[in-house]
């Protein structure tokens, strides 16, 4: 109800969230952020494992979410290069990395209508459809979110995540 | 006198009253007050309960991605203005962020008070963790507030005051009805027992009262009242009867010749005081001893009870005639009277005597009398002189005249 209000006025809000950047560095806190994001994110099927599919230039590689879970459940990262990958990979969860704008685009219309997760590492104004973008900022890892994109998704996202950055600029 | 300190019976009812309505009213305000305390500590513990769970729902995403001020925005809304209710959110990952309402002043002097006495009463906060993916990642405390205690006990002051104004105004007529009922009925045996001591008004009576127990004593009251009242009655009848007895012959009703000297006496002095004349009469009845002796002590008695009463229809109210003797009878004739009044009164008296007296058995006996009379001054100024005088005239009387030989008899029953 509150998402469908939020929509309504606001198709392309922009939020910022933020997690911690922690003494390791910024890829356990950019995986922290993933992992995060996914526990609030509910697939119409339970996944065991998540699989988390990176595309692109990525900060994290597949080495980062060894021993990360997300709702107990293990996360499997593989990384692939075409949009029919998201199917053949059964992707939950696709991750952009830096790459070309059409290239992104192509990824991003693909998972329309699939039941996938996605997250953008390098589009700093969220503009590239990807339901949520991380900004790698001093402090923290912050995300911003696509309220049209979530909500054409066939992805559920708790509505506690989308209240928690209200005021947060 | 120790009546005067101790308390009237309206004012001892009142005290009771007072004391038990105080005692009421601070039952029922403690009552109330406990009751209501009860019912605000389960509510305040209710409430912590409340905002600690919702906040640990809400506050969840915030804590997973360790963002301050998202715990903050997350809590906040749940807190209430005034309550003074801070929530603290501590996450496994080493943050601790306290949240309380914007507008609470935590700084003032009365909002530390406030939080002081709010540490006081509910030291423990109420915990609840926060789980994610069916982990703890953390927790919320939330401390109590003394949010509207206060003000719950300034309504409760409040309202005990106002019961007990209200209180005092609405039994007030009941007390005075209650002292209108008791001792109103009290007072008035008391004002009747006092005037009973007082003027021995014996012919007063307590009137009902409302109360049962008060009207009982009345009663009975009344009763004793009614009691002493006819004792008196009795004894003052008792007295009567004595007086005359001691004063009169028992035979003839007549005075006796005590009551004829002392009127005697008291006569005298008015009339030496007057200058006034009164008069002495003796009178005797002739053949007494005969008529005893023929017809029987029974004739002989109904001879002096028929002088004595023809005596006394011939005199004026105030003389007075009485029995001196077996057979003597004595005559005052008040003053002021004459030598020539005593006569005239001494002639009214032989003619009186005249008619003979009938027997129930229907003799007739001849009344005859000797009469001798005496005044003051001319024949004497004291009592025995006079009497002396009067007594020597009846004798000459006597002597100059004797009575027929016999009493006249005439037998006129039918023999059977």
């Amino acid at each position: 109800m509150l998402l469908a209000f939020a929509l309504l006025f606001a198709p392309l809000q922009e939020i910022p969230i933020a997690a911690p950047i922690t003494h390791t560095g910024v890829r356990p806190a950019i995986a922290a952020t993933i992992a995060g994001i996914a526990s609030f994110t509910r697939w119409p099927q339970p996944q065991a494992p998540v699989r988390l599919c990176l595309a692109g230039v990525t900060q994290v590689s597949e080495r980062d979410f060894a021993g990360v879970a997300i709702d107990g459940q293990p996360v499997a990262a593989t990384r692939i290069d075409r949009p029919a990958a998201l199917a053949t990979a059964r992707c939950a969860i696709l991750y952009l990395g830096r790459m070309p704008v059409p290239a992104a685009q192509r990824l991003i219309w693909a998972s329309y209508g699939r039941a996938i997760l996605t997250i953008a590492e390098d589009d700093p104004e969220c503009r590239g459809g990807a339901m949520f973008c991380l900004r790698d900022e001093p402090a923290a890892v912050r995300f911003l979110l696509n309220l049209d994109a979530i909500s054409r998704g066939a992805v559920k996202v708790d509505p506690r995540v989308l209240r928690l950055t209200r005021g947060a600029h | 006198m120790s009546a005067e300190r101790l308390p009237t019976l309206g004012r001892a009812l009142a005290r009771v009253q007072q004391r038990t309505m105080l005692l009421t009213l601070l039952l029922a305000l403690a009552g109330s007050l406990l009751s209501g305390v009860l019912m605000v500590d389960s509510y305040v513990r209710q409430n912590m309960r409340l905002i600690g769970q919702l906040a640990g729902y809400s506050v969840e995403p915030a804590v997973v991605f360790h963002d301050q001020t998202a715990i903050d925005d997350a809590i906040r809304p749940l807190l209430t203005r005034g309550d003074g209710v801070r929530a603290v959110v501590v996450t496994a990952g080493g943050l601790r962020v306290e949240v309380r309402h914007p507008e609470d002043e935590a700084h003032s002097t009365i909002g530390s008070l406030k939080d002081r006495t709010a540490a006081l009463l509910w030291p423990e906060p109420a915990i609840t963790r926060i789980d994610h993916a069916g982990r703890p990642i953390g927790d919320v405390r939330v401390y109590a507030g003394l949010g509207g205690l206060d003000g719950y006990l300034m309504l409760g002051f409040a309202d005990g005051v106002g019961a007990l104004m209200l209180a005092v105004l609405l039994t007030y007529p009941m007390v005075r009805r209650l002292h209108r009922r008791i001792a109103e009925p009290i007072g008035a045996i008391a004002a009747i027992a006092h005037r009973v001591q007082t003027e021995r008004a014996l012919h007063l009576r307590a009137p009902r009262a409302p109360i049962a127990e008060i009207d009982s004593l009345g009663h009975d009251f009344n009763a004793l009242l009614a009691e002493l009242e006819g004792w008196q009655a009795h004894l003052a009848r008792e007295n009567e009867t004595l007086a005359h007895r001691a004063m009169h012959d028992p035979l003839t009703g007549l005075a006796n010749r005590v009551v004829l000297e002392e009127r005697l006496a008291s006569e005298l002095k008015l009339a030496a005081a007057a200058e006034a004349g009164l008069g002495v009469l003796y009178i005797d009845a002739n053949r007494f001893k005969e008529i005893n002796d023929q017809f029987g002590h029974a004739a002989g008695d109904r001879l002096l009870i028929e002088i004595a009463a023809r005596l006394r229809g011939a005199l004026r109210q105030s003389d007075l005639a009485a029995r001196v003797g077996g057979d003597e009878f004595a005559v005052l004739i008040a003053p002021p009277a004459g030598p020539d009044e005593t006569q005239a009164l001494a002639a009214r008296i032989r003619a009186t005597m005249t008619p003979p007296l009938v027997l129930p058995g229907g003799e007739r006996i001849a009344v005859s009398i000797s009469l001798g009379a005496a005044n003051f001054p001319e024949d004497g100024r004291d009592i025995a002189t006079l009497l002396n005088a009067a007594d020597r005239a009846m004798y000459a009387d006597k002597r100059a005249a004797p009575a027929p030989t016999i009493a006249v008899v005439r037998q006129s029953y039918k023999p059977s």
